[in-house]
């Protein structure tokens, strides 16, 4: 590939605009988290690997089985596994929604007085492009849109999606999983966990 | 400690290879800020940058032991810093909500060929929707002042590699930024 005059022309105009730029800088020096990250853990500050709690919590379901204190666990699981996310955008209360995308198609998710529109479009041999559009739903019945984001992907592969807003604070996650008909996917979107949960 | 006379790259490497495990935080204080910068440019988020700027900073120190002296400690650590950022990119899939009135003043009128501040401004704001392995090549070059053998061997690609990336990279951001051939009076891109 040989440069043209445009691309030096690029280079130039580029180069020029850049050096303008002032480098980013941290707020505060990593230097003690990064040391506190270069002696082995202590065997008393070790976490739990995930797995080792699923056998855990497996164990005492089967332990508590059958039994009235099981079912009681078993309820306190699902309030633990299935409660809904719930936060406040602006003055609608919001929970989590499944969804279900059709390759060629357009799907809308209202959450309060807000509402997501996906819409998938396969190209390409194996390819797709999801268009997130989202509208503020004004009290006269119309709609307003308000933000507008683009995604492509591989056909066939799960997407978690972070939809963050202009500050790059996470507002919503989308887990979209495809369906084994190749169709499209489902999912659910949600309130993204507050910044004090885990990441 | 004050008076410490500060280490080049070489001797603090050394030494922390040694045993001595506070000489590098003379890496950390010279990297941090860079690595930063590097990820907030590719990712487009502070909290993510700083935490892929540490992420960056204890993998070289893990992989320390695999350096090559005879290369360029510089260009090493970016290599790392910049597979952690790739690995992170390639994770999770993250979608910046533009609001609409960006979009439309970017797409519908685009500006007579701009200059200065207001040009950066729309660079950075662009940056985002390149490729990886174009805005990886881009932001070394043109923000990190890389040259291209650097930028070469930061991302472990040959330097023409790197010169097509860079080619590629100026004018997927030129289409998106309205700066046309035609415009500047030269010749049209092949």
């Amino acid at each position: 590939m040989k440069p043209t005059d445009y691309d030096r022309r690029l280079e130039t105009l580029f180069s020029r605009a850049c050096a303008a730029a002032s480098p980013a800088r941290l707020r505060r020096d990593l230097w003690p988290r990064v040391a506190a990250g270069l002696r082995p853990p202590r065997p008393e500050a070790r976490r739990v690997p995930a797995w080792a709690a699923a056998c855990v919590l497996l164990a005492a379901l089967g332990a508590a089985g059958g039994t009235e204190e099981g079912r009681q666990l078993l309820g306190r699981l699902r309030g633990l596994f299935f409660s809904e996310v719930r936060l406040r955008l602006g003055d609608s209360a919001m929970s989590a929604r499944a969804i279900r995308l059709d390759a060629h198609g357009e799907t809308a998710v209202a959450f309060g007085d807000a509402e997501f529109v996906f819409r998938v479009t396969p190209y390409e041999k194996d390819k797709v492009r999801i268009d997130v559009a989202v509208y503020r739903m004004l009290p006269d019945g119309s709609r307003r849109a308000v933000a507008r984001a683009v995604m492509k992907n591989r056909m066939g592969r799960r997407i978690r999606v972070d939809l963050r807003g202009q500050t790059g604070v996470p507002e919503f996650v989308a887990d979209l999983v495809p369906r084994r008909d190749g169709g499209g996917y489902d999912g659910t979107i949600a309130p993204a966990p507050s910044e004090g949960g885990e990441r | 400690m004050s008076d410490e006379k500060e280490p080049d790259d070489s001797e603090a490497v050394r030494r922390v290879l040694e045993g001595d495990l506070d000489a590098y935080r003379w890496i950390v204080r010279r990297y941090q800020d860079l690595f930063y910068d590097l990820a907030l440019r590719m990712t487009g988020i502070p909290a993510d940058a700083e935490d892929l700027a540490q992420a960056a900073l204890l993998r070289a120190y893990r992989s320390l032991a695999t350096y090559d002296r005879s290369r360029s400690f510089r260009n090493w650590a970016y290599s790392v810093a910049l597979n952690t950022i790739r690995n992170h990119l390639r994770r999770g899939q993250v979608l910046r909500l533009l609001s609409l009135e960006w979009l439309s003043t970017e797409v519908a009128s685009p500006e007579p060929l701009p200059s200065g501040e207001t040009l950066l401004a729309r660079i950075e704001a662009a940056l985002p929707s390149l490729p990886v392995s174009l805005r990886e090549a881009f932001v070394l070059h043109h923000f990190h002042e890389k040259s291209a053998p650097e930028v070469a061997e930061a991302l472990g690609i040959s330097r023409s590699a790197a010169h097509v990336r860079l080619f590629r990279a100026r004018r997927a951001l030129a289409a998106r930024l309205g700066i046309e051939p035609s415009r500047s009076g030269e010749d049209a891109p092949v």
